[in-house]
């Protein structure tokens, strides 16, 4: 809950960030480079979030089973078909001994031309249920993505307008979550595959000093020395 | 709300029949708890020509169970080489949501379907363990089905024209979901006639 996700659709890309942090006991930070990316296939990549062995070892399971697929049929599967497969294994998984707790968002860009929208975004939470929206989030930074998203989304959002998105929304969780984002890992995945971008950090807060004023007392204020 | 399961993430479906027209109709909200997360998540499903299913409840088993009905209904097809009859459809859903007697999907059906030839119609409701009834005027699911049956009730009547029917419906609908906190969004209505198919989307109140 605590790790964030997001994704954004762009005009003919797909933004997918995530925070960097691994915390522990809800207080420690163990690590600040933590990969929460899963490739699925040249165009189509995984973000995974929830009980750390469950969101491994499901990612894992679904991204190798993708890449079967490619090795035996010789053709990638669609953004559109990834999400699928990967929402029927969720769904199966949940009514049987090993169920995953884990909550995921799968992007990309499609290279069948045929298809009619070739960006192609979905969450699928830790129970199955899939959805396909402009902006996706999983975690406590759904509160604050999706409605900065409402706020700042439009249509054929480009790589700046949508990275000045993702800037807000990452200042916004440095400021008000108290599991501080220290590094948010950016990629984009378009019709050239999946780059790595520069990384994002939360803007700086700067507070005011406390003024003097502030440190008189009403004792102070009572001359007890006449 | 606490851990209702049926109203994890809300929803609701209505259906109405006229006079050789049905209407079926639903919300497009996506939501988990008082959190709405989409407000594109359609709850009808089409399985023939003139055959549609509406499920509400829990948005996972929605589609669970759309797709294995899917899967169901097109083997029926190619086997039987012959499209799907609403009746044939609702007893293969009913069917379906059975064999789980004992550990069961968490939704709530609706099938709306015409016969193209005759005129006649049919609307069936089951509950998540696939209960059947009789071919009813009006039935609704999900989480403001108490609202919205009543709304329907009052604007009911025999033998409406696919016009009448479709006003019918979607008062019904809208002024239903303004009563729950757990649907809305926007509604999609389809009017099912002999001859064609007309889905219609409702603006509604955006909350």
């Amino acid at each position: 809950m605590v790790e964030s996700i997001i994704g954004i659709r762009g005009k003919d890309f797909v933004l997918l960030a995530q925070d960097a942090n691994t915390t522990k006991y809800g207080i420690l930070n163990m690590k600040f480079d933590t990969n929460r990316l899963f490739k699925l296939s040249e165009h189509c990549a995984m973000l995974a979030a929830g009980e750390p062995g469950d969101v491994v070892q499901f990612a894992e399971y679904v991204g190798k089973n993708i890449q079967l697929y490619k090795m035996i049929n010789g053709i990638e599967l669609s953004p559109y078909a990834c999400a699928n497969f990967t929402r029927h294994e969720m769904a199966t998984s949940l009514r049987s001994r090993n169920s995953f707790l884990a909550n995921l968002i799968v992007g990309g860009y499609s290279t069948n031309e045929r298809d009619q929208q070739r960006v192609q975004l979905y969450s699928i939470d830790y129970l199955g249920a899939m959805v396909s929206a402009n902006v996706v989030a999983h975690g406590f930074c759904q509160f604050f993505a999706l409605g900065i998203g409402d706020r700042f989304w439009k249509e054929d959002l480009t790589v700046e307008e949508a990275l000045a998105m993702l800037q807000i929304i990452v200042n916004e969780l440095g400021k008000r979550m108290a599991a501080y984002p220290h590094c948010v890992f950016v990629r984009i995945i378009d019709e050239k595959g999946i780059h790595v971008l520069d990384n994002m950090y939360p803007e700086k807060i700067h507070v005011a000093k406390p003024s003097e004023g502030e440190l008189q007392t009403t004792a102070d204020m009572m001359d007890i020395h006449t | 709300m606490g851990d209702d399961i049926m109203s994890y993430n809300g929803g609701v479906a209505l259906a109405m029949k006229g006079k050789e027209c049905v209407a079926i109709a639903c919300d497009k909200r996506y939501g988990v708890q008082n959190r709405t997360i989409a407000t594109n998540f359609t709850k009808i499903f089409q399985y023939g020509d003139h055959c549609f299913v509406a499920l509400c409840g829990l948005a996972t088993d929605v589609q669970t169970v759309s797709e294995r009905l899917k899967f169901r209904t097109n083997l029926y097809e190619l086997r039987e080489q012959r499209k799907l009859k609403p009746i044939v459809l609702y007893n293969m859903l009913t069917n379906l949501l059975y064999e789980r007697r004992f550990g069961p999907y968490f939704v709530y059906a609706l099938v709306a379907g015409l016969d193209p030839k005759t005129g006649e119609t049919f609307v069936y409701d089951s509950d998540n363990i696939g209960a059947i009834s009789d071919n009813v005027n009006l039935a609704t699911v999900g989480t403001a089905s108490d609202f919205i049956f009543g709304l329907g009730e009052l604007f009911f009547k025999p033998n409406m024209n696919p016009d009448e029917l479709f006003e019918a419906t979607s008062q019904a609908l809208l002024n239903g979901v303004d009563r729950d906190s757990a649907s809305g969004w926007g509604a999609i209505v389809y009017v099912i006639e002999k001859d064609k198919i007309t889905l219609r989307e409702l603006k509604g109140r955006q909350d």
